[in-house]
């Protein structure tokens, strides 16, 4: 048996390739005409070297520190204070969201503590983390742990909430067990929350990263830029700043990766 | 109208007894929706229930299925009583009760899924019904990329996947279109024609009722209980065309005056 026609419509989906494309290649176009504009700064209005540095200079010392192999050192002792925080951050802001989503206790006695805490600029508290861990590794982790957690938890905890109720119905004529409800409904109504929150919790742990390197740090890149601040070296400092916006660049785009991988529907939705 | 019972010898499939249910108002007062619905549907027999909007059919066919619990009266399939949900009762939802993160397929295999059948055997069963229903080919696709009609096929298919011996269907083309709708209609009886399952479907429409039903039971009254029933005798295979007939036209009418009745008493 077909379907009629009348039956069809709305079913095939439509796309504009060539608009994508459009808009991709302004966005190529306006980067290329800010970094010209960079170069150009660098050379002919902001001169010296102590305030600005032009684009081609700030990729002459990264290349220069590539080189050496001092810049790998760097990033590896950043990118392990972040994965571990972060890491750390997602796991337990998962955990503790979805308990706060579940369980009613679990809500009334964390949810206080949840406003009060993300709403309050929490890298503050680097000073009390430099006393309690010391300069090393774990001053670091715990405050990009503690900058990140927030919104992730958050997210996590209004993901399972809003759960339509229509599907947890089905759940119930289906005759599905809570750990089946939980597993077949809730969790996958609340993954672009969790990744939603996730994405806002990647780039305040970045800033996690800086402020935890520029207070005390023998290395890493926010130590890189501290270090050139203080020997008035604006490529370095630039140089600094540059990679920092290229790794969020990164795991945005790899977490935008993962979304497609895990919610297939959502880009589907996004193109029709 | 229970002359079967007798014919057979055998137990009713699903006997109601003097169902009552009450929900709790804002105010804290008890308000009473339905109050005495008995009724008996034999095996493979397809009933509607017909009412105004607010008439209880919905709770009604909400504690058939066992997702509601009526304030007394018992709920009896094979002559057990029943209290939740069980693969013995499949229900078809009004609509957007799809997954919308599942596609097709893996629509019709949730119920499947939940009984932790074995997936090669389930997959061939969806995949069967998917073809019955109308949607082969779709397997792949989520579900908004498919039309109104194509959903509630989809509905219908995930219903029928743990094969159950009852069918509820709760309004499933209200939000339809009216040429969906008719096309629905006949689809869903040539796919009743080759799963005979018993049925229980809910609608305000008059002639969707009288075209589909065996029985067109027709609830009223503030509470709510069965005020007629009415048989319906057209032969099958019915062609939407008898819609026109004026056999059928007079019965929409006597329907029609039955329902009518609540705004007098309400």
């Amino acid at each position: 048996m077909t379907i009629p026609a009348a039956d069809r419509t709305q079913a095939t989906v439509r796309r504009r390739p060539a608009r994508a494309r459009i808009s991709r290649r302004r966005a190529l176009i306006s980067i290329l005409l800010g970094l010209l504009l960079w170069e150009f700064i660098g050379r002919f209005v902001l001169t010296n070297a102590i305030l600005f540095a032009p684009f081609s200079k700030v990729i002459e010392v990264g290349w220069r520190m590539t080189v050496s192999g001092e810049i790998w050192r760097h990033l590896a002792v950043s990118a392990s204070e972040f994965f571990l925080g972060f890491g750390l951050a997602v796991l337990l802001g998962i955990a503790v969201g979805v308990l706060m989503g579940r369980s009613r206790l679990a809500r009334d006695y964390i949810d206080p503590w949840v406003s009060i805490l993300y709403s309050s600029p929490l890298v503050a508290l680097m000073p009390f983390y430099l006393l309690l861990f010391g300069v090393g590794l774990l001053s670091k982790v715990a405050i990009i742990f503690t900058v990140s957690i927030f919104p992730i938890l958050l997210n996590t905890y209004t993901g399972i909430r809003s759960a339509d109720r229509n599907l947890l119905e089905v759940a119930r004529s289906f005759s599905c067990s809570p750990l089946q409800t939980f597993t077949k409904i809730e969790i996958p109504s609340a993954l672009p929350f969790i990744i939603t929150g996730i994405r806002l919790g990647l780039g305040r742990g970045l800033t996690g990263v800086v402020v935890g390197e520029l207070f005390a740090s023998r290395a890493g890149l926010g130590y890189v830029i501290a270090t050139a601040g203080q020997s008035f070296d604006a490529a370095t400092v630039l140089l600094g700043v540059l990679l920092f916006t290229l790794s969020g660049l990164l795991m945005m785009g790899l977490l935008a990766w993962i979304e497609a991988a895990l919610a297939p529907w959502r880009t589907s939705l996004e193109q029709s | 109208m229970t002359g079967g019972l007798e014919m057979q010898g055998a137990v009713p499939k699903l006997i109601l007894e003097d169902i009552a249910k009450g929900f709790l108002s804002a105010s804290g007062e008890e308000r009473s929706v339905l109050a005495g619905v008995s009724l008996e549907i034999q095996a493979g027999e397809f009933v509607c229930l017909v009412g105004a909007s607010g008439s209880g059919k919905t709770t009604l066919i909400r504690i058939l299925d066992g997702l509601l619990t009526p304030s007394s009266g018992r709920v009896l399939v094979d002559g057990k009583p029943v209290a939740a949900p069980g693969p013995d009762r499949g229900f078809v939802f009004q609509q957007d009760s799809l997954l919308p993160w599942r596609t097709v397929i893996d629509n019709v295999l949730f119920g499947l899924e939940v009984l932790k059948h074995d997936r090669g055997t389930s997959r061939a069963t969806a995949r069967a019904l998917i073809e019955l229903v109308g949607l082969k080919g779709h397997e792949k696709q989520y579900p908004h990329e498919l039309s109104g009609g194509m959903r509630q096929r989809v509905n219908l298919a995930r219903a029928l996947a743990v094969d159950p011996d009852i069918l509820l269907m709760d309004e499933p083309f209200a939000a339809l279109d009216a040429q969906t709708r008719e096309i629905m209609q006949r689809e869903l009886l040539r796919i009743w024609g080759q799963r005979k399952k018993t049925v229980v479907f809910i609608t305000h429409q008059i002639d969707e009722a009288l075209y589909l039903a065996d029985r067109v039971m027709v609830l009223g009254g503030r509470p709510a209980h069965v005020r007629a029933t009415i048989e319906v005798p057209f032969e099958r295979p019915r062609d939407l065309a008898i819609k026109m007939h004026p056999d059928f036209v007079a019965r929409m009418r006597e329907v029609w005056q039955l329902i009518q009745q609540d705004g007098v008493e309400a």
